[in-house]
């Protein structure tokens, strides 16, 4: 630079107002020093607070070598960052005052030189003042480019990175006050880069986990529309065996036929619901459920449901009590889906507990915040379910191992599909089970 | 005064390129500072800022201008100063103040530029 040459044009205002002049490139006089150390601190913690908000390597780099390069006086710097693979590679994250070839070389070079230069120590090291066999090839070619001083940007002894900075514009040589400067510095840097290449890793492992979750995501979608494919093709054939069974009734039978058919139909029904659970879950899931809600009375929807469906469960004799208090408070509901989750209830308890059983259905009041609400419950004195099994009865596909389960059939689907609805309907079910004495399933739809 | 940092591009004048910038020159606004007139380094063309209103001026800042003034240097132009003196504190403790080019006035750094 042709401004270095008028070097000792004028003094520096600064060391006017020292006793002894300090000739330039020398070391800094008592007064000076002092300036020099408060300067140091000063920008040290200024590096400090900044390091601690940067996100990435680039930032961490560029802000570093400001600092630095402000700090003492130079037009040039650079940082590379150490490949963690084991591999030595030496990456530029941003030089400044030095080609980008140069740079390239350059990192690879210092580090080759860094393996054995800093084994023992990680102090840095003044490159344009060493001579002999000291003055490393590699060294040499980073003294040559015009940095003066190289430092390992460690953690816990790691290098991370290798920081350079160069001559300083002023010609003065770095002092010891200023390489322990450039460590402190170079550790920060270590500290700061470390952390962004933990940062990265997390994101890396958030992202890849978001992907597992996508194709999750999309496998449950594959599913549902898998088992909407089969229900409809099922329910076809159920249909058309339903029509046939009615025709086959309509003619003359012996009355020992006529209760064949009665099963059959009866089966076929069944056969029917399940797969309307199946095809309702699998829609659900993707699209929701559509409900068609009332303002009104639960008691009528109730009794009927329990009229039509008490044949059916004194078939295989069980005790069916029900009990609806007077003057429910109106709610919310979807006439059909309640229907529906009173019966998955019910058909539950049926499934669940030995013939002799007692199943009750009640209809209460439960007192809420602003309105009263209806409480439904279902209950049986049956086997009850385990404290471990509780927690995974809404979960589809979940069915407690045991004899009473295969025996008992079923998808799995119902209680997943019902606390879904509930659910939809602004409501809650709850379950409370004792082994040896019973279960109770609990929908709260709260008051209008 | 208004520690704000700001910068006004203000143009260029003649073959200079003119910025006024104001506060705090630090950490946090160094490298906007950096990016902003680097910009507007190009072959032969000096570079005038004015920090005449900087209240304070960080290592970071001083790095700044180390690169500006390397740059304009390497592409044959010029970097030249107008400081307050909490800008040129750090200058001076640095020695710095003899190798870069400080002017008085505004003025007085465009008409150098001329010359």
């Amino acid at each position: 630079m042709s401004s270095m040459s008028d070097r000792d044009a004028d003094r520096p205002a600064a060391l006017d107002r020292c006793a002894e002049p300090e000739p330039a490139g020398g070391s800094p006089d008592g007064f000076a020093l002092a300036e020099r150390h408060e300067s140091s601190l000063l920008s040290l913690f200024e590096l400090s607070n900044a390091l601690g908000v940067l996100p990435g390597p680039y930032e961490i780099a560029q802000l570093a070598l400001l600092n630095l390069m402000g700090h003492f006086g130079t037009s040039q710097a650079a940082l590379w960052l150490l490949s963690d693979d084991g591999s030595n590679d030496a990456v530029p994250l941003r030089g400044f005052g030095v080609r980008d070839a140069l740079l390239r070389a350059l990192g690879s070079a210092l580090e080759r030189y860094a393996v054995e230069a800093f084994a023992n120590s990680n102090a840095p090291i003044v490159l344009i003042e060493l001579s002999g066999e000291d003055r490393a090839p590699e060294a040499a070619l980073a003294a040559d480019a015009g940095l003066a001083v190289v430092a390992p940007a460690a953690v816990q002894g790691d290098r991370v990175g290798l920081l350079a900075v160069g001559r300083r514009m002023s010609g003065e040589p770095y002092q010891p006050i200023d390489l322990e400067h450039i460590a402190a510095a170079a550790g920060m840097v270590g500290v700061a880069l470390q952390s962004a290449r933990n940062y990265h890793r997390m994101q890396e492992a958030n992202r890849e986990l978001r992907q597992i979750n996508d194709q999750l995501r999309e496998a449950d979608d594959l599913r549902a529309a898998f088992v909407r494919n089969v229900s409809h093709e099922l329910r076809t054939p159920v249909a058309i065996l339903v029509g046939y069974l009615a025709m086959l009734d309509a003619t003359d039978l012996t009355p020992e036929q006529r209760k064949r058919v009665a099963v059959l139909e009866a089966q076929c029904q069944r056969l029917d619901l399940l797969m309307q659970n199946l095809l309702d879950f699998a829609t659900y899931a993707r699209e929701r459920l559509s409900l068609q809600e009332e303002e009104g009375n639960v008691a009528p929807v109730l009794r009927d449901y329990a009229e039509a469906r008490r044949p059916g469960i004194l078939q295989a004799p069980r005790e069916f009590a029900v009990t609806i208090a007077p003057a429910l408070p109106r709610v919310r509901f979807d006439r059909r889906r309640l229907v529906q989750v009173v019966d998955a209830l019910v058909d539950n308890a049926v499934k669940f507990t030995p013939v002799g059983s007692r199943i009750g259905l009640t209809a209460g009041v439960v007192p809420g915040d602003a309105s009263s609400g209806v409480a439904i419950e279902v209950t049986d004195n049956g086997p009850g379910i385990e404290r471990a099994h509780l927690a995974t009865v809404f979960e589809p596909f979940r069915q407690i191992d045991g004899s009473m389960t295969r025996s008992a059939g079923g998808l799995g689907l119902g209680l997943a599909l019902v606390k879904q609805i509930v659910e939809r309907m602004g409501g809650t079910l709850e379950v409370e089970s004792e082994v040896g004495v019973g279960t109770t399933f609990r929908v709260v739809l709260p008051g209008a | 005064m208004d520690d704000t940092y700001s910068l006004e591009a203000a143009g260029s004048r003649g073959n200079a390129v003119l910025f006024r910038v104001s506060g705090r020159v630090d950490a946090r606004s160094s490298a906007q500072f950096l990016e902003h007139c680097l910009e507007a380094c190009a072959p032969r063309a000096n570079l005038v800022v004015n920090m005449a209103e900087v209240t304070f001026l960080s290592s970071s800042g001083v790095g700044a201008l180390m690169v500006l003034s390397e740059r304009t240097l390497s592409q044959g132009g010029r970097l030249r100063l107008v400081l307050s003196s909490a800008a040129r504190a750090p200058l001076r403790l640095l020695n710095l103040d003899r190798f870069l080019h400080i002017d008085a006035s505004e003025d007085a750094a465009l008409a150098a530029c001329e010359a």
